[in-house]
């Protein structure tokens, strides 16, 4: 089985079931897994802020940095691999936050209502997540069967 | 819990700082030491004088032409980078390995302490750029307690996240609070055996509640909104991951935005790409 690495910042698509997408490093970082099963068609990428406002030129050189630029060409590129929207199943994880009593930073849970808010827009729903909290992540996605597991610290499993 | 008796011994058992790292740290905070002062403590040491030409010439500088001499290596990087490089070739072999008491593969601790130097030192940037050079320093040095506690932590690191989960506290809290002994402690302890200046050992004691420093507040503020940063972008997470608080008051102090962070972040990313050539060259 080959892995396909996605680094921070970056997005990936890959299609037949031999193999997996995964990335490492989540903090408050958001990945997005999307996953259409009749071609076995798949995309995941990793953005690290909400949106390209904070910084359009960047987002001009590398929209995959962004929630609000990035998302929308992750469905492209599994478009163009033959994925269907009406098939697409939609996984996250990541966006851990430091704790804030005042709220001010929040750069998980920013980066998650990012990519909450074109799923809405889109009509689109998420079929599972692992977002939140205070620890680190590392996200796979299985071509085979469309599975994510979720890696936490110590080697806990889940399984999206 | 860990005895100080214990404790003192496991700091007795680190390899010493070497001399011409001390030797620089001290310099580069004279202002009557210039610039050839400092070439002329590196040029006897050959295998150090090759590393810095290495990473002068490294992508991470980005330098238009070959840099071929200590002078010239001192003209584009400066004593604040030198110094830092010197250090990093020092704490490296320590930081590489398996850490499994916090759940870091090998490596990941050093990513750690390199994200965070150069969090810290964008952070200076923006606040005090006298601060900048320091910033790395303490950004590089702020976990080395890890070191130590890495023992004592795995078996107890369940209790240590309940307790944080239940009470709020930062993860070095639940340290003291379950082991008797933070890693921000351990590592103060360890910067003071091997005569770090105080700004530097202060600001491993407080980095993670750095309104309670005594004499340097602003750089060690600085060093705890790089640390939050490092851990926000997922630099070296173990299991204490992101269980830290940003403290109130703190940005404030620093006369800093929230939204500033973000910008930051950008900038970081880009630094940190490069940085994993000077990962390999330290």
């Amino acid at each position: 089985m080959a892995s396909i690495l996605v680094d921070i910042a970056g997005m990936k698509t890959a299609s037949g079931g031999a193999n997996e997408l995964a990335t490492h490093t989540l903090g408050s970082c958001v990945a997005v897994a999307v996953y259409d099963p009749v071609g076995k068609v798949g995309g995941l990428l990793h953005y690290m802020l909400p949106e390209a406002s904070l910084n359009p030129d960047k987002a001009r050189q590398n929209p995959y940095m962004f929630g609000d630029t990035g998302i929308p060409l992750l469905f492209r590129a599994v478009y163009q691999l033959g994925a269907e929207r009406e098939r697409i199943i939609v996984k996250m994880a990541g966006g851990a936050n430091v704790m804030d009593q005042s709220g001010t930073l929040n750069m998980g849970k920013r980066n998650c209502q990012a990519a909450r808010r074109i799923f809405h827009k889109n009509g689109l729903l998420v079929a599972a997540e692992l977002v939140g909290g205070v620890s680190g992540k590392t996200m796979r996605l299985r071509l085979k069967d469309g599975s994510v597991e979720v890696l936490l610290p110590g080697g806990e499993v889940r399984i999206l | 819990m860990i005895s100080i008796e214990e404790l003192k011994a496991r700091v007795n058992d680190l390899p010493p700082m070497p001399d011409l790292a001390l030797r620089l740290l001290e310099m580069c905070r004279d202002p009557d030491v210039a610039p050839r002062d400092i070439v002329e403590v590196i040029r006897h040491e050959p295998a150090m004088t090759m590393r810095v030409l290495r990473l002068c010439n490294s992508t991470f500088y980005g330098l238009p032409r070959k840099v071929t001499s200590l002078q010239e290596a001192m003209i584009y990087i400066g004593t604040d980078a030198l110094v830092n490089f010197v250090l990093a070739g020092h704490l490296s072999p320590m930081y590489r390995k398996r850490i499994a008491g916090y759940g870091l593969e090998p490596g990941q601790l050093w990513r750690h302490a390199v994200g965070s130097a150069i969090c810290a030192q964008r952070v200076a940037e923006g606040v005090d750029s006298a601060l900048a050079g320091s910033a790395f320093t303490c950004g590089l040095l702020h976990c080395i307690g890890k070191i130590i506690l890495n023992t004592y932590v795995g078996e107890e690191f369940q209790r240590l996240l309940l307790y944080v989960e239940q009470t709020g506290a930062a993860f070095p809290e639940a340290e003291m609070k379950i082991l008797g002994l933070s890693h921000a402690e351990a590592g103060a302890q360890i910067a003071e055996h091997w005569n770090l200046p105080d700004e530097i050992v202060e600001s491993i004691r407080f980095y993670a509640d750095p309104l309670s420093a005594p004499n340097h507040k602003k750089l060690v503020s600085i060093v705890h909104v790089g640390v939050i940063l490092s851990m926000s972008m997922g630099f070296g997470l173990g299991y204490d991951g992101l269980a830290y608080v940003l403290r109130p008051g703190v940005l404030d102090l620093l006369q800093m935005k929230a939204d500033d962070m973000f910008g930051f972040s950008i900038e970081i990313h880009d630094r940190f790409i490069h940085a994993e050539e000077l990962l390999n060259i330290a």
